[in-house]
């Protein structure tokens, strides 16, 4: 299985002070994999450099073999907060601009997955709660045909019913191919979905592991990743 | 990956808004203030001067000609509206994380985001222009202005089209880089608070924004020093000059500029975390 996601010798600094250093990381198609670390680790900056809009850092990141930025937004589908549309941006408006402005948006796949959410083209985003504007970003991540999904906390805001529905769902609104980076605190409820898992600790990729192989050692992917801060909490 | 074109077209129609909203505002404004005039003027609306000659007009057609020079005079307020609006616009674009996971090059992003924001001010220009004709059609229809206006017309030499050429190629340099100059401005701001040891505060940037502006101002001062030779020959006010030598100049402005523009978006400049 080819990787999709090569990361070298990545370093990034903003305002002098170290958020990544010396990151390395590959990740295989078709996998979904967990990006799991405490506030301010840099799970966002990590998506954010991967995705292109994070500037000025050392090493390299490649998406299906591009280096390049413009090539790479190409390959890849982006949890964004819609901060370029107004508040009084109808959903249908947004979802034209998404058609046209992506080559590989998939009208019917947004139409199948919004009526999941039940999300209304008529509305305005500023008639949307926190959730609801969550599940929009979902339903317009996923609507792209991708390679790479990057999925910065996307549940923050939505109840847990729903949350249960959208996470069951994952699986078959992405190609077998593609691979999915997601980073949540809700790590028990994504953990039957995970492949893998990444620590991201101390500016750095600190874990990378399979999900089988961690089930094997501990009694869950959430004890797991609580180990890494058992340390702190004695203290 | 997506291509100048298309992304052209959003922008420019993203951008469309604010012309139809200022439009309109001037539409409107203009309107009453035709109406509030000829209230003013005691009924003294029934007669133009042409040529020397007093022509009676009716009152529709006096209410026309006093929108069209209205609409005619507002539209300067209306542009230099347009012109701040639209430049913050371009700079939220260039911040906005939703613009920039577009899949195109930084320098055609930048580009497409300078010229659709003049290409709409062109269409703020040209709804102007055609609502101010569509205004005068009723005293274009009186046979002494017409005349006027083609013998006016006639009196225009080659050299007359070609310093007109000359003005609009330099409105076009003008206004790239009105947009190019703000954008320095931005970018470099923000390039200079990333590197910065403290994490940017309102005043940190608005030291660094005055300390940018003044740099900018010089380079402007030494650039206009140099148009200000120029210009007049552009306008065939000297002849010792090369009446090219404006365009030649901002147009050599304009592309360093943009190129470090470009420099800065490409290498440091990040769209604002959500």
């Amino acid at each position: 299985m080819k990787d999709i996601l090569i990361i070298k010798d990545l370093n990034y600094k903003k305002n002098q002070k170290t958020i990544l250093n010396d990151v390395n990381l590959n990740l295989s198609s078709g996998k979904i994999v967990a990006l799991l670390g405490e506030n301010g680790a840099g799970k966002t900056t990590l998506m954010r450099l991967i995705a292109g809009v994070a500037k000025n850092y050392k090493g390299s990141i490649q998406v299906d073999g591009f280096i390049n930025e413009a090539q790479r937004k190409a390959k890849l589908s982006f949890t964004d907060g819609l901060t370029g549309f107004s508040d009084s941006s109808k959903l249908k408006e947004i979802e034209k601009f998404y058609a046209t402005i992506f080559d590989d948006f998939d009208e019917n796949e947004f139409e199948e997955i919004r009526k999941f959410m039940k999300l209304d083209l008529e509305m305005k985003l500023s008639q949307l709660s926190r959730g609801m504007r969550e599940k929009l970003i979902i339903a317009l991540t996923f609507a792209r045909k991708a390679d790479l999904y990057l999925l910065d906390e996307p549940f923050g805001g939505i109840d847990a019913m729903a949350r249960k529905k959208i996470i069951n769902s994952i699986i078959l609104w992405k190609d077998e191919k593609s691979t999915i980076l997601i980073s949540d605190h809700f790590v028990n409820e994504i953990a039957a979905l995970l492949d893998e898992v990444v620590i991201v600790k101390d500016n750095t990729v600190l874990e990378h592991k399979s999900a089988d192989d961690i089930r094997q050692t501990h009694k869950s992917i959430e004890e797991y990743y609580e180990s890494f801060y058992e340390d702190e909490d004695d203290e | 990956m997506t291509s100048f074109n298309t992304l052209f077209n959003r922008m420019f129609q993203q951008k469309s808004k604010t012309v139809y909203l200022i439009y309109l505002i001037q539409l409107f404004a203009s309107f009453c203030l035709t109406i509030l005039l000829l209230i003013n003027s005691n009924g003294h609306t029934d007669q133009i001067v042409v040529n020397n000659h007093h022509e009676s007009v009716n009152i529709f057609i006096v209410f026309m000609v006093v929108f069209a020079g209205i609409m005619f005079a507002t539209s300067f307020l209306a542009n230099f509206v347009y012109w701040i609006i639209s430049a913050v616009k371009n700079e939220k674009i260039v911040r906005s994380q939703t613009w920039r996971l577009i899949p195109i090059d930084d320098t055609k992003f930048l580009l497409s985001n300078f010229t659709s924001a003049f290409l709409t001010y062109v269409w703020l220009c040209i709804l102007e222009f055609l609502t101010a004709l569509l205004a005068s059609l009723p005293i274009l229809c009186n046979g002494t202005v017409r005349d006027s206006i083609f013998a006016t017309r006639h009196q225009l030499t080659a050299d007359n089209w070609k310093q007109l050429l000359g003005i609009l190629i330099l409105t076009f340099l003008f206004a790239y880089a009105w947009y190019s100059v703000i954008s320095l401005l931005n970018l470099s701001s923000r390039s200079i608070i990333d590197f910065l040891p403290i994490k940017s505060s309102k005043i940190v940037t608005f030291i660094i924004r005055v300390i940018i502006i003044f740099i900018i101002l010089w380079l402007l001062f030494i650039v206009t020093s140099n148009l200000s030779q120029a210009i007049p020959a552009a306008f065939g006010i000297q002849n010792t000059n090369s009446p090219n030598d404006a365009i030649v100049l901002f147009l050599a402005f304009d592309i360093i500029i943009s190129l470090i523009d470009a420099f800065l978006l490409s290498k440091f400049v990040e769209a604002k975390q959500n």
